[in-house]
């Protein structure tokens, strides 16, 4: 029985992997009515619904991690450190509408055939935040953020969404050929896709655009060397983040991969490492975590929104030079990591 | 013979080879019947492979029925590239071993044995492990290809080697030579049957959207 459960399992595990790729394949490929082929900036402004006329001075993507079941369906966690950030900076616009695991910014409750089951799902997580039924969503998201990290689908799936990105920037009042600066925060898988979007929505924006990571787990993506610069901040206790330095070899250490756009961002002082202190990924002492504390009695919550604060308001237009210290924050280089 | 009981023996070649069992290809060499079986192993192997590499499908935006005609229109070309490759085996194979006398047919229902773990090609698609798995896949094929001409020349694995790397050596050369019409005739069958030039490729997409004044787009057919 247990036997059976396990072939299963790996059965199902294969059918998910297999499968993840076609959403973006089947959306470039134009099987479900979709014109990929309109990337005109300016036309897509022309094309979209406005939901204010009011620009903000700098803007916030913000990109779940792979628990995320639309743009706006996510951790409950996350949300309350969005409005603190919102009002510490008042007139940043937060943009919390993108669902960065779909090339068409459709949500797993949204019009899809198993949306049935994500219903469910998403039902459940109010009830219980730890049932194992969650893992479903996490395992879904995964896989994507592996479709963008893939050399051969990578491209296909963060076109898809870097026009999701900009058009919800522009529906949130974002003018093109402002020059307004864009920040891309992606948690967790999202620091990946952040990365992946970065070669298209640099050319979209064509103003200063940064990504801030939390906990991200990210390839050697050639985002990054569109990027003006990636900050990623990280916990010593997170195992998950630690991830992008062991399983993608263009990260990995070695001479085979001082090419790869992992180091020339490096090399380029496009990368910043910030050590938040003892964090770990999710859930308690997470870097959302309003109950834990830091030795000095500041919250994990507090220590996250100060970095996050810093980084958005003060290095907005001046680049911090390689292996310098930012303004107190540790600068450190990837060995140095947890 | 049932379509069922058809593929319950296509099944039993295909996992049997996988593990390199000899006595799959001691059946396939006594029974010339399993010929329709050892094509179907070859068939299903040129369809799994492009269904793994279908990413070269979608980005040329080839239409979802043409796809179904695309797969199976790779499983004739891979069996018609096993038959070459089976030629050009059975070729040097009689050349370097004069004494062994071997049929054509049953070389070529051999040849089509090799094809198991291409069967598997449709795991190539997974995101991230496809290209190693791909990478695998060739090399089992490879070592399922010199086990099986050691089995049927009963030779060692040197003379094996030596008589893979010549007709692979005597495929590329004539591929260069007197081949190109066919590989000519083999593309232009391609191009009608499937509707698309197939020239475009990911990096197409990076040029395209990654360049504000747009690159070159990637045409509907």
């Amino acid at each position: 029985m247990i036997e059976l459960l396990v072939v299963g399992a790996v059965a199902l595990l294969v059918i998910a992997a297999i499968t993840a790729p076609l959403e973006s394949l089947g959306w470039w490929a134009g099987w479900f009515g979709e014109d990929v082929n309109d990337g005109d900036p300016v036309h897509l402004f022309s094309q979209t619904a406005l939901q204010t006329d009011e620009a903000g001075k700098n803007y916030i993507v913000y990109l779940s991690g792979i628990g995320a079941l639309t743009g706006s369906s996510i951790p409950k966690e996350e949300l309350p450190f969005l409005d603190a950030v919102a009002e510490k900076m008042p007139g940043t616009v937060i943009i919390k509408d993108v669902f960065p695991y779909s090339v068409t910014n459709a949500g797993l409750t949204g019009e899809r055939v198993f949306s049935w089951v994500w219903r469910k799902i998403e039902a459940q997580r109010v009830i219980n935040p730890n049932a194992a039924s969650l893992y479903l969503i996490v395992i879904r998201n995964l896989f994507q953020v592996a479709v963008s990290a893939d050399q051969r689908y990578g491209p296909v799936y963060n076109v898809g969404v870097a026009k999701e990105i900009w058009r919800s920037l522009l529906r949130h009042g974002y003018r093109p050929g402002s020059d307004t600066p864009v920040t891309l925060m992606g948690t967790s898988g999202g620091g990946q896709v952040s990365a992946g979007v970065a070669t298209y929505l640099a050319a979209m924006v064509n103003a200063p655009l940064r990504a801030i990571s939390l906990g991200g787990v990210i390839s050697a993506d050639p985002g990054l060397l569109k990027l003006d610069h990636l900050y990623h901040l990280y916990g010593t206790k997170d195992s998950t983040q630690a991830l992008g330095y062991k399983v993608f070899p263009g990260r990995w250490n070695w001479p085979f991969s001082q090419n790869s756009p992992w180091f020339r961002a490096e090399r380029a002082g496009k990368i910043t490492m910030i050590e938040l202190g003892p964090f770990t990924h999710t859930g308690a002492d997470s870097p959302f975590d309003q109950n834990s504390k830091l030795p000095d009695g500041q919250r994990h919550f507090d220590k996250t929104l100060e970095v996050v604060t810093e980084i958005v308001g003060t290095f907005y237009h001046v680049p911090p030079q390689p292996n310098q210290p930012v303004n107190g924050l540790q600068h450190i280089g990837q060995k140095d990591q947890a | 013979m049932s379509i069922t009981t058809y593929f319950y023996y296509v099944w039993q070649v295909i996992t049997n080879a996988l593990w390199f069992n000899p006595k799959v290809v001691e059946i396939v060499e006594a029974y010339p019947n399993t010929f329709w079986i050892t094509l179907g192993v070859a068939i299903l192997g040129g369809i799994s492979l492009l269904l793994g590499q279908s990413i070269i499908l979608f980005i040329n935006r080839v239409r979802p029925g043409r796809f179904v005609v695309s797969l199976l229109l790779n499983g004739i070309l891979y069996t018609l590239s096993l038959v070459v490759w089976a030629a050009s085996i059975w070729l040097i194979g009689d050349i370097l071993l004069n004494n062994i006398d071997i049929d054509f047919s049953t070389a070529l229902r051999i040849m089509f044995v090799t094809a198991a773990p291409m069967t598997l090609g449709f795991l190539v698609l997974m995101p991230y492990l496809g290209t190693p798995i791909s990478k695998v896949l060739h090399v089992w094929s490879l070592l399922l290809t010199i086990g099986v001409v050691r089995f049927q020349y009963h030779v060692g694995l040197t003379t094996s080697l030596i008589i893979v790397g010549l007709g692979w050596l005597l495929i590329l050369l004539m591929t260069f030579t007197i081949g190109r019409p066919v590989v000519y005739a083999r593309n232009a069958v391609w191009h009608r049957i499937v509707g698309s030039p197939m020239d475009a490729k990911p990096e197409d997409i990076l040029l395209t959207f990654s360049d504000t004044q747009g690159g070159k787009a990637v045409k509907r057919d």
